[in-house]
C-alpha cells in the first residue's frame, strides 16, 4: 500500500522547457488554463484541454510523477462522475458527467505540471514580485516544500499501524473510516510538533529580521518568454471568441451521443 | 526444526525506482539475537519490510517460520513478526496508554480477557503502570519510546525486529534496552535489531550481519566482521573504538580481532607482564 | 575578539508555561570566546533549553518563567529580540530535514542573508565564499532529497555559518546520521573551531566522538549543572557513572589499565591517544608499579 497520490506535486529537478520558464509566467499559463477548463462545461474542449495538458506533461519527463497523482484520483473521479450522472438535471447525462469528471481531471493535470516544474520558493517569489506581502507567499512555500515530507511521514504511519494489525481494505465505508483515526492523530500530533522545531530553525536563520527582505535570484523576463505569454494569451482569447461566435460555437458545443 | 526467517536470493525494487535489495541470503534460526548493520541506503529498512510482508518481494522469496510472506497479509505476518519502527510518535494515537497497548491485540481479535491481561503484563513490563490512564502523547520522548516497545511485546509475537532502537537514547536508556534484548533472548525469542551503533553491537551482541549495495557482505560472529576492516570500508562503518585501538597496537603483537574492552587490557597487560587486577 | 566573555549565564532559572519543575535552575556559567564546549547529561537535564537561552528562544518563542541573566557578548538575551541574536549566535538542530527550506543549496545558504536584508552583492559574496569554505560547490544545485543525511547537515550548519554567528551551538546534530557522517560533522566543527575561532557549544550524547576536541565538559542533571571541567578528569571521576553518562570505551580500558598497574601519560580520548599511551607506558619501564 503506497501513496503516490503526491508524487504529481512534488517538485523535482529536471531539465526541461517548464522547468526554466519564469515563475510569473508559468502562473499566469496556470491561470490561463484554469480559466479555460472553468469556463468550458462541454466534452470536446475539456477534452482536448487534458490532451493538452498530456502533452505538455510528455514534453516535460514528467509523466511517470504525474500519473502517480492521476491515478490514485481515478477513484475520486468516478465518484464525480456517478454523482454528476445520477444528480444533474441537464439534457444529455453521459456528456454532462464525463465533461465534469474530465475538467476535474483537467484541473488536477495542470496543477500537477505546475508544481512539478515549480520550486516552492519561486512561486514565492512571482507572488512577492507581484505585489504579495512576503508573510503570506512564505506560507504557501512552506506547505509546499513539506508535502513530500508529509507523504513520507504518512506512508510511514501506514506501515507502522499496519504492522500491528490495522487492516485498510477491510469493511464497510464507515469501519473504513473509523480506521482512519490511527493514521491521522499519529500525522497530525508529528506534523505539530514539526512545525515548531521548523520555526525554531526559521528563527535561528533571522527570519523576520528585516521588513525589506532581500531577493537575491534575478528574475528577468527573455525574449522567449514574452512570446511565450503573447501566444498563450493570444490562444486563450481565441478560443473565447471562437466559443462565442456563431459559426464556429457548434464545434465546441459537441456532444456525445445520447445514452437511449 | 525449522528457521525463523528464511530469505533466498531477494531481489526488491519500489514501481518508481532501482532495484534496493539485490540478491539478499540471510538465515535466523528460532531464538537467535542478530545485529544488521550496514549504511543508509543500504537497504536494512527495505530488508526488515519483508518480514512482516509490508514489501513483497519482487525476486526470490520470504520466508516466516515457513510461511512465504508473498501469500499471507500484513496482518496474519504482523502476528508473528513483531516490528518496532524507529520513531514512535509514528505510531501513538490513543486516549490512554492502556489503549494503545490493546490495539494490536484487538486487532488481532483477542477476546478481551485476553487483552486486558496481556496489557497488565506489558505495562508492568515496561515499567509503565503510572501512566496507564495518561494520553501517550503527553508523555516525554523515553516514555513514548517504552510504550512503543510495549504495544508490540504485548501481543508476544515470536520474532521482534527494532529499527534503530539507540537513536537519541542517553546511556541509561540504551542500557534499559540492552537488558531488554537479553531478557527477551532469554524468553527464547528470535531477535532482529537494525542499527548503526557499533559499540552498542560490539557490547552486546554475538552475531552481525552487514549490508551495502542491497546485499549483505558479512555475516557471522561480531570479532570477526565488525575487525574486518574490508567490511568496515565497504559498508561505511566505523569500527569499534578497542579495535581501531587494537588495531594501531599491531606492531606490537596485539592481535586485530579484539572487539571488547577486557581483551585489548589483557593482550596490553600481557605485553606489559603487568600482574592480576590489584584493584586500584 | 578574543577577550572578553562570548556567554555568560548568571543564576538562570527557566520553567516552561505549563510546566510543574523548572527545566533549568542555579545556573552559572561563562564560555570564553573561542572555547570549545562541550554538553552532555541524562535525557531530560535541560541541555536543550539551555542551548535555547542562548539565541532567545528562550524567552521570545518558549512562554514561561526566566529569572537570572544570560548574556551574550554582552547583549541581555532577554532584552534582544530573537532575529537579532541569530547574527551573533548561529543554532543548528538533530534533524536536517527541518533546516533545509529551499529547494537547492544556494538558494539555502542565502536564505539567512536575504532574512537580513543585506544587498544582493554582499548576499552573492558570502555565498560564493560559503560554498568554497564548505566544499559544497560540487553541491550547489542540488536539492535537499539528493543529499544524505550528513551532506543536508553540513548545508544546514554552512547556512547558518554564512550569517558569520561568533557562537555555535549545536543540539545534538548527529543523533539522526550514520558513523561516517557523524564523525565528518564532529570534525567539521572542530575546525570551524580552530580556523575561524568561533566559540562552540556542543550537545552530544555520543561523548566518544567530540570529547577530544572539547576544551570543557560540562555535565547536567534535573536542570543543574552538575560538574565543570576539563573532559579527561571528569571522564575519570566518578562522575559520569553517577549520572548515567556513557563513559567511551578508551577511557574504560584506561582505567582497567591504571587497576592493573599500567598508567598510562594521560586520559586518551580517542583510539589514537590509547594507542599512543600505550606504547608510550610499554616503552617506559618507569611507569610501572
Amino acid at each position: 500500500m503506497r501513496i503516490r497520490v503526491f508524487e504529481g506535486f512534488k517538485f523535482k529537478r529536471k531539465d526541461t522547457y517548464f522547468y526554466k520558464l519564469d515563475p510569473r509566467v508559468k502562473l499566469l499559463f496556470l491561470a490561463y488554463s484554469l480559466f479555460l477548463t472553468l469556463y468550458f462545461s462541454t466534452f470536446l474542449p475539456l477534452l482536448l484541454l487534458f490532451l493538452l495538458s498530456l502533452v505538455l506533461v510528455l514534453l516535460n519527463r514528467a509523466l511517470k510523477e504525474w500519473w502517480g497523482t492521476l491515478r490514485m484520483v481515478f477513484v475520486l473521479s468516478a465518484i464525480i462522475f456517478l454523482l454528476n450522472f445520477f444528480f444533474s438535471e441537464r439534457g444529455n447525462k453521459v456528456n454532462y458527467a464525463s465533461a465534469m469528471t474530465l475538467r476535474f481531471l483537467t484541473l488536477t493535470s495542470f496543477f500537477s505540471l505546475f508544481f512539478l516544474t515549480t520550486p516552492p520558493e519561486e512561486l514565492s517569489d512571482a507572488l512577492v514580485l507581484l505585489g504579495i506581502p512576503y508573510e503570506y507567499t512564505f506560507m504557501f512555500m512552506m506547505a509546499m516544500r513539506f508535502i513530500p515530507t508529509l507523504a513520507r511521514d504518512l506512508q510511514t504511519i501506514i506501515d507502522a499501524q499496519r504492522s500491528r494489525g490495522l487492516e485498510l481494505e477491510r469493511g464497510g465505508i464507515f469501519k473504513r473510516v473509523k480506521r482512519l483515526i490511527p493514521l491521522l492523530v499519529p500525522l497530525i500530533v508529528l506534523e505539530i510538533r514539526r512545525s515548531v522545531v521548523v520555526a525554531e530553525a526559521l528563527e535561528a536563520r533571522a527570519f523576520g529580521a528585516s521588513k525589506r527582505r532581500t531577493l537575491t535570484e534575478e528574475y528577468g523576463l527573455r525574449r522567449a518568454e514574452y512570446c511565450f505569454l503573447a501566444w498563450t494569451t493570444i490562444l486563450t482569447v481565441a478560443l473565447i471568441v471562437l466559443s462565442r461566435l456563431p459559426q464556429t460555437a457548434s464545434i465546441f458545443g459537441y456532444r456525445l451521443p445520447e445514452i437511449p | 526444526m525449522q528457521p525463523a526467517i528464511v530469505v533466498k536470493d531477494l531481489y526488491f525494487r519500489y514501481e518508481e525506482g532501482d532495484y534496493v535489495l539485490k540478491g539478499v541470503n540471510l538465515t535466523v534460526q528460532e531464538g537467535e539475537v542478530v545485529a544488521l548493520m550496514g549504511s543508509n541506503g543500504a537497504g536494512k529498512t527495505t530488508l526488515i519490510k519483508h518480514f512482516n510482508g509490508l514489501l513483497k518481494p519482487v525476486k526470490g522469496s520470504v520466508k516466516v517460520k515457513g510461511l512465504d510472506t508473498k501469500e499471507r497479509s500484513v496482518a496474519e505476518l504482523s502476528k508473528i513478526v513483531g516490528l518496532v519502527f524507529q520513531n514512535p510518535d509514528h505510531q501513538l494515537f490513543a486516549e490512554t496508554v492502556e489503549e494503545e497497548l490493546a490495539f494490536a491485540l484487538r486487532n488481532f481479535g483477542y477476546p478481551e480477557e485476553v487483552v486486558r491481561q496481556r496489557v497488565e503484563w506489558a505495562l508492568t513490563l515496561m515499567d509503565l503502570r503510572k501512566y496507564r490512564s495518561r494520553s501517550p502523547l503527553s508523555l516525554s520522548g523515553g516514555e513514548r519510546k517504552r510504550v512503543a516497545i510495549a504495544s508490540v511485546l504485548c501481543y508476544d509475537p515470536e520474532i521482534i525486529v527494532f529499527d534503530e532502537p539507540t537513536i537519541g537514547q542517553d546511556y541509561y536508556q540504551k542500557q534499559k534496552i540492552a537488558q531488554l534484548l537479553k531478557m527477551l533472548s532469554k524468553q527464547g525469542k528470535t531477535v532482529i535489531v537494525v542499527t548503526h551503533d557499533v559499540e552498542f553491537v560490539a557490547e552486546n551482541f554475538n552475531r552481525v550481519a552487514v549490508m551495502a549495495n542491497g546485499q549483505i557482505i558479512a555475516d557471522g560472529d561480531v570479532e570477526e566482521v565488525l575487525t574486518d576492516p574490508k567490511v568496515i570500508k565497504e559498508a561505511d562503518l566505523r569500527p569499534p573504538q578497542i579495535t581501531e585501538c587494537a588495531w594501531l597496537l599491531g606492531d606490537l603483537g596485539v592481535p586485530k580481532r579484539i572487539v571488547r574492552v577486557e581483551e585489548l587490557v589483557e593482550e596490553v597487560a600481557r605485553l606489559g607482564g603487568l600482574s592480576e587486577d590489584k584493584g586500584f | 575578539m578574543g577577550e572578553g566573555y562570548a556567554v555568560e549565564i548568571e543564576d538562570l532559572y527557566f520553567k516552561y508555561e505549563g510546566s510543574e519543575e523548572p527545566a533549568l535552575s542555579e545556573v552559572n556559567l561563562k564560555i570564553r570566546s573561542g572555547e570549545y564546549v562541550l554538553i552532555t547529561g541524562p535525557s531530560g537535564s535541560g541541555k536543550s533549553t539551555l542551548c535555547r537561552a542562548l539565541n532567545g528562544l528562550i524567552p521570545h518563542f518558549y512562554k514561561g518563567e526566566m529569572r537570572g541573566e544570560v548574556r551574550v557578548f554582552g547583549m541581555s538575551v532577554k532584552e534582544s529580540p530573537t532575529y537579532e541574536l541569530a547574527k551573533y549566535v548561529g543554532m543548528v538542530f538533530q534533524e536536517p530535514e527541518n533546516q533545509l527550506f529551499l529547494s537547492n543549496v544556494e538558494r539555502e545558504l542565502a536564505f539567512g542573508l536575504e532574512n537580513l536584508g543585506l544587498p544582493k552583492d554582499v548576499i552573492k559574496r558570502k555565498v560564493k565564499w560559503a560554498l568554497k569554505a564548505f566544499r559544497l560547490e560540487d553541491l550547489r544545485d542540488k536539492a535537499p532529497y539528493e543529499l544524505s543525511g550528513g551532506q543536508q547537515q553540513k548545508v544546514a550548519i554552512a547556512s547558518v555559518l554564512v550569517m558569520e554567528p561568533k557562537i555555535l551551538v549545536l543540539d545534538e546534530p548527529t543523533s539522526n546520521l550514520d558513523p561516517l557522517s557523524a564523525s565528518e560533522i564532529i570534525s567539521l566543527v572542530h575546525k570551524v573551531n580552530k580556523d575561524l575561532g568561533l566559540t562552540v557549544i556542543l550537545v552530544e550524547h555520543r561523548l566518544e566522538l567530540a570529547l577530544r576536541y572539547a576544551d570543557r565538559l560540562i555535565l547536567m542533571k534535573d536542570g543543574k549543572i552538575v560538574s565543570s571541567g576539563d573532559p579527561r578528569m571528569l571522564m575519570i571521576s566518578g562522575e559520569p557513572k553517577k549520572l548515567g553518562v556513557g563513559v567511551p570505551k578508551v577511557v574504560e580500558a584506561y582505567i582497567k589499565l591504571r587497576r592493573r598497574g599500567m598508567e598510562l601519560p594521560r586520559v586518551p580520548l580517542s583510539s589514537e591517544e590509547l594507542a599512543e599511551g600505550v606504547k608510550e607506558a610499554i616503552y617506559s619501564p618507569c611507569n610501572r608499579l
